[in-house]
């Protein structure tokens, strides 16, 4: 039953659809359009044209870096979906919930099977989620950072096995990333290997241009040769912009270099001969896309 | 049914509605990557309701980026008969444009396109899945045809996001007039676009 008439709620069907009534008179009619056996078909023969309105605008071009936001924001959901609820789409459609479900059992298998390192890491990405869960504007960075930080643990199946110094510079340079990566205006890439198995690593672009660079599964390094990381612009020109060696445990890190920071840069690690090369020696070894941050 | 044509929804869609509608089906079977082409289909579209609306250039990116996930995340939710996947998604990006620039004032209720919506609009409206090809030299004519008035209370309720009383108490025309204006604009930015289809054979619901 409702408290109006269908005469009455005819009578309310324009400000309806254009969602103009009071919140009260909006709950009322809905209320009744649950219940009546009446069609009311007037609603759909008004409502039909609202979507004209918008049609009647001139169409604007976002910022290019718009797309790379969203879809970066759709992996992370859809990421945190798969390493958590697979129906997530059907029973959790809040990004909190998705986030805050899929950070849980990573941090779990963190507790169980590796050591300190890593769990700094599930730490990063429980506070990640929580920043996800506000919805606020720049919480989407967070979420890239999170969403990378679990593809990464998961495509290493958390195994950290190194050297214990190993293990310091790189959870060092994890942090960098990190802290890179969540910063206003920063970007964040996940590096990996043409062919999707081997060396794979996090990357992140700093709006200053700062850069930091975390690797797992390089070849080790010799006396003389070193990994050169590349960062390419538009203009497909790659500049190099630090290079690292690696040792037996093939972690490789960068951090404290410097380079372009345009938006969508692509990042690329290739195997030089030696340090100060100027153009890159072919194979790219593992490479990402950077994407996140916020228009300045 | 009460109208015969209303059975058979979508058999007049266009070419590009059943490829969104495709695109869709993808997204709700778990192909994430799917929603591009959709961005990439009415990102201006949807970026210009956005701005129009809020008219500050980065929360109407920020409107885009959360209803094109909102659209990613409720592909599965998507009600065929009330309409196409572009007017779905134009729904969606006006909601929560609305909702952002109301986020100053106290909360005013919106048909929220995510969500189931009342029976009633989800009657099939034949003439809503036909219309949808029109130009946009089309749409602002049509809307030309309207009285200032009218025009006036559409858009302050539609762009603006006011309710009929806060267009009244703007304007300083009673409220009872406002209400007529909303729905007689309305009808009569429904007759002038009837005259500018021109699909073939279909017969208006």
């Amino acid at each position: 039953m409702s408290a109006l008439s269908c005469e009455a709620v005819r009578e309310l069907a324009a400000g309806f659809v254009l969602g103009a009534l009071e919140p009260a008179e909006m709950v009322v009619v809905r209320d009744h359009l649950a219940s009546c056996a009446d069609t009311h078909a007037e609603f759909a023969e008004l409502g039909g044209v609202v979507p004209y309105l918008a049609d009647s605008l001139e169409p604007v071009e976002p910022s290019a870096s718009l797309r790379g936001r969203i879809l970066a924001a759709v992996a992370t959901e859809a990421a945190a979906a798969a390493a958590g609820d697979t129906t997530v789409q059907a029973t959790a459609p809040d990004p909190a919930n998705t986030s805050v479900e899929a950070s849980a059992p990573l941090a779990a298998t963190a507790e169980r099977e590796v050591n300190a390192p890593v769990r700094a890491i599930a730490a990063v990405v429980s506070i990640s989620a929580e920043r996800v869960r506000r919805r606020s504007p720049l919480g989407w960075v967070a979420a890239i950072a999170a969403v990378l930080i679990i593809a990464a643990l998961g495509a290493w199946n958390v195994q950290l096995r190194s050297t214990a110094d190993a293990d310091a510079a790189y959870r060092d340079a994890v942090g960098h990333v990190l802290a890179i990566a969540g910063a206003p205006g920063g970007q964040a890439a996940l590096l990996r290997a043409g062919s999707g198995a081997g060396p794979s690593g996090l990357a992140a672009v700093g709006p200053d241009g700062s850069i930091a660079i975390a690797m797992r599964g390089l070849a080790q390094t010799g006396a003389s040769d070193v990994y050169e990381a590349w960062v390419i612009g538009a203009d497909g020109v790659p500049v190099p912009v630090g290079s690292f060696r690696v040792d037996s445990a093939g972690l490789g890190t960068l951090i404290g270099a410097h380079g372009p920071n345009a938006l969508g840069v692509t990042l690329a690690l290739t195997h030089e001969p030696r340090p100060g090369m100027t153009s890159p020696t072919l194979p790219i070894i593992s490479s990402g896309v950077a994407s996140g941050g916020s228009q300045g | 049914m009460n109208n015969p044509t209303a059975s058979v929804p979508g058999r007049l869609a266009t070419a590009a509605d059943d490829a969104d509608r495709a695109v869709l089906e993808r997204i709700a079977a778990g192909e994430h990557g799917a929603i591009e082409i959709l961005y990439d289909r009415y990102k201006s579209m949807a970026y210009a309701l956005a701005l129009r609306i809020t008219a500050d250039a980065a929360l109407a990116e920020d409107v885009v980026q959360d209803a094109f996930i909102g659209a990613w995340r409720n592909a599965a939710r998507y009600v065929e008969g009330r309409g196409s996947v572009k007017t779905w998604l134009l729904s969606i990006v006006h909601h929560r444009s609305i909702d952002a620039i109301r986020r100053r004032r106290p909360t005013i209720e919106l048909p929220d396109a995510e969500l189931p919506p009342p029976p009633a609009l989800t009657v099939p409206d034949l003439w809503a899945e036909v219309a949808g090809r029109l130009d946009r030299a089309a749409v602002v004519a049509a809307l030309a045809t309207l009285s200032e008035v009218q025009r006036e209370a559409l858009e302050l309720g539609y762009f603006s996001g006011l309710t009929q009383q806060e267009i009244a108490d703007r304007t300083g025309a009673p409220l009872g007039t406002v209400k007529s204006r909303m729905r007689l604009g309305l009808l009569a930015m429904r007759r002038a676009l009837d005259g500018r289809r021109s699909f073939d054979g279909a017969d208006p619901a």
